[in-house]
C-alpha cells in the first residue's frame, strides 16, 4: 500500500440519516469509509451499511451496462438497444391493455426525492396514474403525521425527553443515530416504550415492550387516546389541542369510547416481559 | 490509558461491533473472528457486550508460560504476540470475563488489542453502548443515570409532579 491517503469529509447517503463520514482516498480510489468524529449528529459512529459504500463503487457485481436475460443467461446490450426494446414493449402493453396497465415503481438513488418527479411525469406521459415508490412503505405515515401536526418534517428532541414512544419503528436498523440519542435520553432517566409485534432490536432495551397483535394498531391508538382522555393526561391548556384539534375534551372522548378502548387491547402472546415494566426506571410508570 | 467501556443498558445487540472487529481481524463478518462478543438473552431481554478490559493485574499475562502476553506501552493494551503464543489456552482459562478466544486455524489465542488505539468496535457502535474513554473516566456515565434518578426523587420530595 503506497501513496498518500487523503481524507474527505462528506455525508453518507445510504439512508436518510445522513451520517457525517470520512472518505479515504488512495491513488484516486475510495479505500475506506468511517464516521467523522467531530460531527455532532453521528459523533463519529457509523453503521456497517455506510462502510459498505466502498463496495457500492467497486463491487464486481456493479452494473455498468444494461443486461438482458437470454436463454444462455445475462447478456450485455448497448443502452440504445435497451431503451428501444423497453419502449417498444411498453407501447405494446399500452395498446393491448390500456395505459393504466402500466405502473412505475421508483426506488431510491443518490439524493432523496430527485427522481420522484421524473418517475411521476413518466407515468403521466404514458397516461397512467399508477405511480408507486419506496416512499409509500417507508415514511409516508411519518410525513403525513408530521405535516399535519407540526406543519413540517421535524426532528424530535430525543435527548431531552422524559418518555420515548416508538410505534413500529426500529432505530438500530433504520435510524442508527436515533438509537444513540434515545440511549443518551435513557441515561438521563427517560423511559422507552416500544410498540412492535416483533422483539425488535430497540425493544431489547425497552422499559415496556408491547407486542401489539398485527393489524390492531388502530384499536391500540384509540385505546391509548381513551385512556389519556379519561385520566385527563393531556395538556388541556395547550393551544394545540384547543385550536387545532376538533375532539379534545369533547367529541373525541365519545369517539374513543365508541372505538372500543382498553378492553380491546390485549398485550402479549406469551412473550416474556410483555406488558410489564422491566427494571426500576423512574418515569416509566 | 483508554479502554472500551460496555453498557448493557444501551446495547441493542445489533452486532455491528462484531462485524467491525471480524472485518479488521480476518476480513470476514464471522462472529468467531471477532474479539468482542455480544450475548443476547431473549428470555430476559438483556444484551451484554463483552470484550477485554485490559486488567492492571492481567491474569492472562501472569499465567502465560510463553510470555506471549504483554502490555503495549503506547496504548496500555494487554496484547497477545501470536509469534510467541504456544496455543496452550491457559489464558482462556484464566480470564474471568471470557474475553479471550482460541483461533483454531492459526492455533493461537486471540484477544482485543484496542486496534492500536482506534478501536473499530466503538466506531461502529450505533447505540453508544461502547465508549473509548480514559480509564479514569470509565463508567462515569453510570453516575449520569444515578443522578437522574436522584433528581426525580428530589422532585417528588419537593412535591413537583413530573
Amino acid at each position: 500500500m503506497s501513496g498518500a491517503r487523503q481524507v474527505f469529509q462528506t455525508l453518507c447517503r445510504m439512508c436518510d440519516d445522513h451520517c457525517a463520514i470520512n472518505a479515504y482516498m488512495e491513488e484516486g480510489r475510495l479505500a475506506d469509509v468511517d464516521g467523522y468524529h467531530e460531527h455532532p449528529w453521528n459523533r463519529g459512529r457509523l453503521c456497517s451499511k455506510g462502510r459498505a459504500a466502498v463496495d457500492l463503487v467497486y463491487h464486481p457485481d456493479r452494473l455498468w451496462k444494461p443486461l438482458k436475460r437470454t436463454a444462455s443467461g445475462w447478456q450485455e446490450i448497448p443502452l440504445e438497444q435497451a431503451l428501444e426494446e423497453i419502449a417498444e414493449k411498453l407501447a405494446r402493453i399500452r395498446d393491448a391493455h390500456g395505459a393504466r396497465s402500466i405502473g412505475v415503481w421508483k426506488g431510491e438513488a443518490v439524493g432523496f426525492a430527485q427522481q420522484e418527479d421524473m418517475a411521476r411525469r413518466f407515468a403521466h406521459a404514458i397516461g397512467s396514474p399508477n405511480y408507486f415508490s419506496n416512499d409509500s412503505m417507508c415514511f409516508n405515515g411519518r410525513w403525513i403525521g408530521y405535516s399535519t401536526v407540526h406543519g413540517a418534517w421535524s426532528v424530535p428532541d430525543y435527548e431531552h425527553t422524559r418518555l420515548v414512544l416508538l410505534w413500529g419503528s426500529n432505530p438500530p436498523h433504520a435510524h442508527p443515530n436515533m438509537t444513540q440519542m434515545i440511549m443518551r435520553a435513557r441515561r438521563r432517566g427517560a423511559a422507552l416504550i416500544v410498540l412492535d409485534p416483533r422483539l425488535s432490536a430497540i425493544a431489547r432495551q425497552a422499559d415496556l415492550h408491547a407486542p401489539v397483535r398485527p393489524g390492531t394498531d388502530g384499536a391500540m391508538a384509540w385505546g391509548l387516546i381513551r385512556a389519556l382522555l379519561k385520566r385527563g393526561a393531556y395538556d388541556r391548556a395547550a393551544s394545540l389541542c384547543r385550536k387545532f384539534h376538533s375532539g379534545a375534551g369533547g367529541k373525541g372522548d365519545g369517539r374513543a369510547r365508541r372505538a372500543g378502548g382498553p378492553d380491546r387491547l390485549r398485550f402479549g402472546r406469551g412473550r416474556p416481559c410483555s406488558g410489564e415494566l422491566r427494571g426500576q426506571r423512574p418515569g416509566a410508570s | 490509558m483508554r479502554i472500551v467501556t460496555m453498557d448493557p443498558a444501551s446495547c441493542v445487540a445489533c452486532r455491528n461491533c462484531e462485524y467491525a472487529c471480524a472485518f479488521r481481524r480476518a476480513g470476514t463478518f464471522q462472529r468467531r473472528d471477532s474479539n468482542i462478543r455480544v450475548n443476547f438473552y431473549p428470555e430476559e431481554r438483556v444484551c451484554i457486550p463483552g470484550t477485554c478490559l485490559h486488567c492492571e493485574e492481567a491474569w492472562c499475562q501472569e499465567v502465560c508460560p510463553a510470555t506471549a502476553i504483554r502490555r503495549n506501552p503506547d496504548t496500555g493494551a494487554v496484547e497477545i504476540d501470536p509469534e510467541r503464543c504456544a496455543g496452550c489456552k491457559m489464558c482462556l482459562l484464566a480470564c474471568p470475563c471470557g474475553a479471550i478466544r482460541f483461533d483454531p486455524q492459526a492455533r493461537v489465542a486471540r484477544k482485543c488489542d484496542l486496534c492500536g488505539g482506534d478501536p473499530q468496535c466503538v466506531k461502529f457502535c450505533i447505540s453508544g453502548a461502547l465508549q473509548f474513554v480514559e480509564a479514569g473516566e470509565a463508567f462515569s456515565f453510570r453516575r449520569e443515570s444515578f443522578d437522574a434518578r436522584i433528581k426525580q426523587l428530589l422532585d417528588l420530595a419537593r412535591g413537583v409532579r413530573p
